[in-house]
C-alpha cells in the first residue's frame, strides 16, 4: 500500500488491520509522519507536533498488540488533539499568546482517555485563538489553510482538526463546539464532525469558551470512525459538573448497519433561508438519498431560530472567563478576539438572564417538535469556505445555522454531501434527541453507505 | 458613530475594570448601537410564563 494511502486508513479499518497483523502501528504512524512533514508547512494544522512521542506511542501499541493487550479501537491509531485540551507534558496554548508557555500539570480527561486507550497522539492542533472564531486564521500561530483550496480557511474554531483529518495528517482529531466549532470545519473541510450531547464527553481540563455551551467531540473521515472515537472518550467524569451519568452502557456504534426505513426525518426549512444554491442543491439531493433508504421526510418549522441565533450567552460567558486577562493583559489578544470579548462584557445582566430563559423555551420547543420526528436535517453552513484574504466581521455568519444546537445540547453530526462549483466541500447536519448518538450515527452511517462524498480526498501535492 | 454609544461601551467596560483603547471602542460601538435587548419569554409566548428555575423534588 502506498504511503499516502496508508495515511488515509480510517480508525475502523486501522483497528481491524492492526489486530489482523496486516499493518503495524509504527507503519501507520510513520506514513502519517511522512505526509505531515511534507504537507504541514503548507497546511499549518499543528501548533505543536509531537512526532517523537508519537513514535514511542506507536511502539508501545505494537508491543501491546503482540502481548494481546487491547485497550480500545484507537490503540495504535494516529490521533491529534485540539490545542485547547490540557496535556501534562506538552504546552497547551489554546491558540493564544496568553497561554503560549503553559505546560499543564495534569492531562484533560479526554487526553487521559486517549492515552489510556492506546491512541498515538500526533500533537496539538491549531485553532482560532481561545476557540473564539470560525476561521482559524490565528494571529499568533499562523493561518490554517483549507486542504481543498489553500487560499481559503478551513472553518473554525477547530480548523486545525478539520484540516488535519481531511489531509491525512491524523486519522481523527478532537474538536470542541460552542457555536459550531466541530461542525463548521467538518463541513468546510469535507470530513465528519460529531458534536455529542452536552455532558457526554468531559470538559475537565479543556480551556473553556462558554461553559454552558461547550462540547467536546471527534472529527473523522467517516461516521463509523466518529462513533468508535466517541466511545473511547465518552463517559461520566465527576471533574465536570455537567457530565452525564447514564445507567446503560454507552455505545455510539450500537446501531450501525441497522436499516433506517420508516424513520421520520424533519427537514428544518428555516435553515435553508439564505443558503447558496450549491449548498441547497446538495442537501436536497441528500434528502432524496434518505427517502431512497426508506426514511419518511417532512418539513418542520422552528420560528424561534432567529431569536436564538442572536442570544448573547456565549459572548457573556466568554467575557466572564476572560475578564481578568482583559483587565491585565488586553494587548496579548488579537484585536478581533479582544473586541468579541469586550462585546460580551457590555451585555446587561437582564439580557443574559432573559437569554437563558429564551434558550430554555427553545429547547422545550425543539423537544416538542421531536415528538413527531426522529431526527432533524439541515445544511451545516450556508456556504462553502471563503477566501482567507476576504475574512471580515461577516465571517461569523458561518455559525448562523450551527449555533442554535449548542443551546439545546442535543447531538448533531455533520457529514459531507457534495461539492460546489469550485470543488469545495458541502456538509449536511443531522440532529437527534439528547443522548441518542447511536441513532444519529446509524442514520448518518446509512447515508455514507449510499454515497461516496466522504471518501473524496483533496488533491494536495 | 454617536459618541454616546462609545461612552456607553466604555462605561460598561470600566465598571468591570477593563480599559478599552480608542480602537476597541471604534470596533465595539457599532455592535452596542445595533444591539437590541433580549425579549423576555413572557413577551413572546404568554404573559403568565414563569421564569424557569431550580425545582427541588423530595424523594
Amino acid at each position: 500500500m502506498a504511503n499516502d494511502d496508508l495515511a488515509f486508513v480510517g480508525i475502523a479499518e486501522a483497528a481491524q488491520r492492526l489486530r489482523d497483523r496486516e499493518i503495524t502501528s509504527v507503519e501507520l504512524t510513520e506514513a502519517t509522519i511522512l505526509r505531515l512533514e511534507r504537507l504541514e508547512p503548507t497546511i499549518n494544522a499543528y501548533i505543536t507536533p509531537t512526532l517523537e512521542l508519537a513514535r514511542d506511542a506507536a511502539q508501545r501499541a505494537d508491543a501491546d498488540f503482540a502481548a494481546s493487550i487491547d485497550r480500545s479501537p484507537l490503540q495504535g491509531v494516529p490521533i491529534a488533539l485540539k490545542d485547547l485540551c490540557a496535556t501534562h507534558d506538552i504546552r497547551t496554548t489554546a491558540g493564544s499568546r496568553i497561554l503560549g508557555d503553559w505546560v499543564p500539570q495534569t492531562d484533560a480527561t479526554v487526553t487521559r482517555k486517549l492515552r489510556e486507550g492506546g491512541a498515538v497522539l500526533m500533537g496539538k492542533l491549531n485553532l482560532h485563538e481561545f476557540a473564539y472564531g470560525v476561521t482559524s486564521a490565528n494571529e499568533h500561530y499562523g493561518v490554517v489553510r483549507n486542504p481543498w483550496d489553500l487560499e481559503r480557511h478551513p472553518g473554525g474554531s477547530s480548523g486545525g482538526s478539520g484540516a488535519a483529518v481531511a489531509s491525512g495528517l491524523a486519522a481523527g482529531a478532537i474538536g470542541t463546539d460552542t457555536g459550531g466549532s466541530i461542525r463548521i470545519p467538518a463541513s468546510l473541510c469535507g470530513v465528519t464532525g460529531l458534536m455529542p450531547s452536552y455532558g457526554r464527553v468531559s470538559r475537565a481540563g479543556v480551556v473553556p469558551l462558554s461553559w454552558s455551551l461547550d462540547h467536546v467531540g471527534p472529527l473523522t473521515r467517516s461516521v463509523e470512525d466518529a462513533a468508535l472515537f466517541l466511545n473511547a472518550i465518552a463517559g461520566y467524569d465527576p471533574a465536570d459538573h455537567s457530565s452525564i451519568r447514564e445507567s446503560n452502557p454507552f455505545d455510539a456504534a450500537a446501531q450501525l448497519g441497522e436499516p433506517i426505513e420508516g424513520l421520520r426525518i424533519g427537514i428544518v426549512r428555516d435553515q435553508f433561508l439564505g443558503v447558496s444554491d450549491d449548498v441547497a442543491r446538495a442537501v436536497e439531493d441528500a434528502i432524496e438519498v434518505f427517502r431512497g433508504l426508506g426514511a419518511v421526510t417532512r418539513d418542520v418549522s422552528l420560528p424561534m431560530l432567529e431569536s436564538v441565533r442572536a442570544l448573547p450567552i456565549l459572548s457573556v460567558e466568554a467575557a466572564a472567563y476572560h475578564a481578568e486577562w482583559l483587565r491585565n493583559r488586553p494587548g496579548d489578544y488579537s484585536d478581533e478576539v479582544r473586541s468579541l470579548l469586550m462585546m460580551g462584557a457590555t451585555v446587561s445582566a437582564v439580557d443574559y438572564v432573559n437569554a437563558l430563559r429564551v434558550r430554555r423555551e427553545f429547547t422545550d420547543f425543539v423537544a416538542h417538535i421531536m415528538r413527531n420526528v426522529d431526527l432533524l436535517l439541515m445544511p451545516t453552513c450556508s456556504r462553502t469556505a471563503s477566501r482567507i484574504d476576504e475574512i471580515d466581521a461577516s465571517v461569523l455568519q458561518f455559525a448562523r445555522l450551527t449555533s442554535p444546537w449548542d443551546h439545546t445540547g442535543q447531538p448533531v453530526i455533520s457529514v459531507p454531501c457534495g461539492f460546489d462549483g469550485d470543488g469545495l466541500p458541502i456538509g449536511l447536519s443531522l440532529a437527534a434527541p439528547p443522548l441518542e448518538e447511536a441513532l444519529l450515527c446509524r442514520v448518518a452511517h446509512a447515508y455514507q453507505q449510499e454515497t461516496a462524498w466522504h471518501l473524496q480526498r483533496p488533491a494536495l501535492a | 458613530m454617536p459618541a454616546d454609544h462609545r461612552e456607553l461601551a466604555r462605561a460598561n467596560l470600566e465598571r468591570l475594570g477593563i480599559r478599552p483603547g480608542d480602537e476597541d471602542l471604534e470596533r465595539l460601538a457599532p455592535f452596542v448601537q445595533r444591539r437590541s435587548y433580549v425579549p423576555a419569554p413572557h413577551l413572546v409566548t404568554e404573559p403568565w410564563t414563569l421564569p424557569r428555575t431550580v425545582r427541588w423534588n423530595r424523594g
